[in-house]
């Protein structure tokens, strides 16, 4: 099931202008009634709607004790956002919930990181709107719907209560505004306290810090990779290069080799006269020349190792792509992409070189994050297919046009050049991605549907 | 992991799936609940009844997750039904008021008969 992405055709979102915010927000004054429901008491449920008793206040610690004891620093981004909002979800018995993002790569709208109950168009419109607006209101505590509706108009309050929202709470770290979460109603029909604002506010601190702290982490784990990676491609284009310099040799020999004995045939011609034997000798020692320099290039190039060859071995894809996938995550999940991974039970083994089924899939997630937007989804997913183990590496992302299609699997080709320019990169990833699935007897394809996303699919024999 | 829920899913009907699940519903198994649900939507399951007699301890996030995916199976058009819940679920339901919006069911077979099967 893709998660759309959003597109240029999206409803246009109201927009926030400074006229249009409040100058100052006098929200309802909290809780003395809080205070006199509590001394007031109660048993352990409370038929008394609004009374907190002994066993809810229990609850709320134990919440903020659990959240704060399941974040931590190995997690991406999308596994803290499952984690903080489902536990404010139970906290507050909310069955609606989401949570967005502010990207720091200058993509200005709110990625939405998780929805739960929220229709996924209302949720992105919604998300772009209310970030904005504690962007520039500089309100950093968990605001009620309904409060808003006594200060005045606010924009966007419609949409917010449409897409079944009670409250918004800032995510922040050090005062800073990191994104921001959304909670329906309380499926109980218990109105939303003072405390409970206070407790979320505690909850959604936790989670700030550990979404900040994880971005740092998943950069690090990140650029650790691509150096690795960096240092795997200098190795394969050193081999790239060897290869290169002994095809050049040998398409340069023949000729050579024909024009030396040509050449040398009409030199044992007897009756040549003295100004032809002098310009065919200068051919001749030109050819003799170039003949010196390839064997030069050849005992240069016999010195690098093979570059293409594959060693064939019996495998376990799954393991393979399983640790793959761990080691990809923190880092596209820094950048906003969400990666996951799925296996259909008893894939057999297959025939395949680690090191080259690892390139593959690494040249096509690399793709899908280059050409889909942050708030994407990577799917990668390992089967059975009939005598193939089949690798797919799906994304919601736009998809490639009729006329870009046929053109993929050329090298030193990206699309047209603005692609190029704006992804970087120099576009020969799909062509030696296809080469190495070639020559470990397998096939690499695609499917694409223009906005809806792509599909590339490595089928591997099996063992 | 010994941590790991167990989850045991059985086949009730075309449209239908009993899990039974036992261990702790903390924040890591309900992912698990959660993802191996999605799944049986996504493959066309739209009523799951969830089968809570094993759990030994519910997070806030395992609560959180129970009603998440009872919105998620109400969007489509179907329904996640809890049945035989520990005492450990019980009280957390009954503290937080939850008996209302959540399908409880006391066994699977009436939970079955409440969809037809």
């Amino acid at each position: 099931m893709f998660w759309k992405t959003r597109s240029k055709e999206d409803p246009a979102v109201p927009e926030v202008g400074d006229a249009a915010l409040p100058d100052t927000l006098a929200l309802p004054e909290a809780a003395a009634s809080d205070h006199a429901e509590e001394r007031a008491g109660a048993g352990p449920t409370s038929a008394r709607p609004g009374v907190e008793t002994a066993a809810e206040r229990e609850v709320t610690l134990r919440s903020l004790m659990e959240l704060s004891n399941d974040l931590n620093a190995r997690m991406d981004l999308y596994e803290i956002a499952d984690v903080a909002l489902f536990n404010v979800m139970g906290h507050f018995g909310c069955s609606r919930a989401a949570i967005w993002y502010l990207a720091a790569d200058g993509y200005a709208d709110a990625v939405l990181l998780r929805g739960h109950g929220l229709p996924d168009r209302a949720a992105r419109a919604v998300g772009s709107l209310w970030s904005r607006w504690f962007g520039t209101s500089g309100i950093l505590e968990p605001i009620l719907i309904e409060d808003l509706k006594e200060v005045g108009s606010v924009p966007g309050l419609d949409l917010a209560e449409e897409a079944g929202i009670a409250l918004f709470a800032p995510l922040t770290a050090r005062r800073k505004l990191l994104g921001l979460v959304a909670l329906g109603n309380r499926v109980s029909g218990r109105r939303f306290s003072h405390r409970d604002l206070q407790a979320l506010s505690a909850s959604l601190n936790f989670a700030g810090a550990a979404l900040e702290n994880a971005a740092f982490t998943n950069r690090m784990v990140e650029s650790n990779r691509q150096l690795r990676l960096a240092n795997e491609q200098l190795r394969d284009l050193d081999h790239l290069k060897s290869s290169f310099l002994r095809n050049l040799n040998h398409e340069l020999r023949t000729p050579l080799t024909v024009m030396s004995a040509y050449v040398d045939s009409l030199l044992m011609v007897e009756n040549a006269d003295s100004a032809q034997r002098e310009h065919l000798g200068a051919v001749r020692s030109e050819v003799s020349k170039l003949e010196a320099m390839l064997m030069r290039l050849l005992d240069f190039g016999q010195l690098m190792s093979n570059d293409l060859e594959v060693e064939l071995d019996r495998g376990d894809v799954v393991n393979l792509l399983r640790t793959y996938c761990e080691e990809r995550r923190p880092g596209l999940a820094a950048g906003l992409r969400e990666l996951s991974f799925s296996f259909e039970s008893g894939v057999p083994p297959a025939m395949f070189e680690r090191a080259r089924v690892i390139q593959i899939v690494n040249c096509l997630v690399d793709n899908a994050f280059k050409f889909c937007p942050p708030g994407s989804r990577i799917q990668i997913r390992v089967e059975r297919d009939k005598d193939t183990v089949r690798v797919d590496v799906r994304d919601n992302g736009p998809g490639i046009s009729p006329e870009r299609l046929p053109h993929i699997w050329e090298s030193f080709r990206q699309g047209d050049g603005s692609e190029t320019r704006e992804h970087g990169g120099m576009g020969i990833g799909l062509s030696l991605a296809r080469e190495l699935a070639t020559r470990m007897k397998g096939r690499l394809e695609v499917e694409t549907t223009v906005g809806e996303g792509t599909l590339f699919s490595l089928h591997l024999p099996t063992g | 992991m010994a941590d790991d829920i167990q989850i045991t899913e059985i086949e009730s009907g075309a449209h239908a799936r009993v899990l039974r699940i036992s261990g702790r519903l903390d924040a890591k198994n309900a992912q698990a609940l959660v993802g191996r649900c999605h799944e049986l939507r996504d493959r066309g399951t739209t009523n799951v009844i969830v089968n809570l007699k094993e759990i030994s301890f519910v997070a806030s996030s395992g609560i959180g997750s129970l009603l998440a995916l009872t919105e998620t199976f109400k969007d489509a058009n179907g329904a996640l039904r809890l049945v035989e819940l520990s005492s450990a679920v019980s009280s957390v339901v009954e503290i937080l008021n939850l008996g209302q919006f959540l399908e409880i069911a006391a066994t699977e077979d009436e939970a079955l008969a409440a969809i037809g099967v």
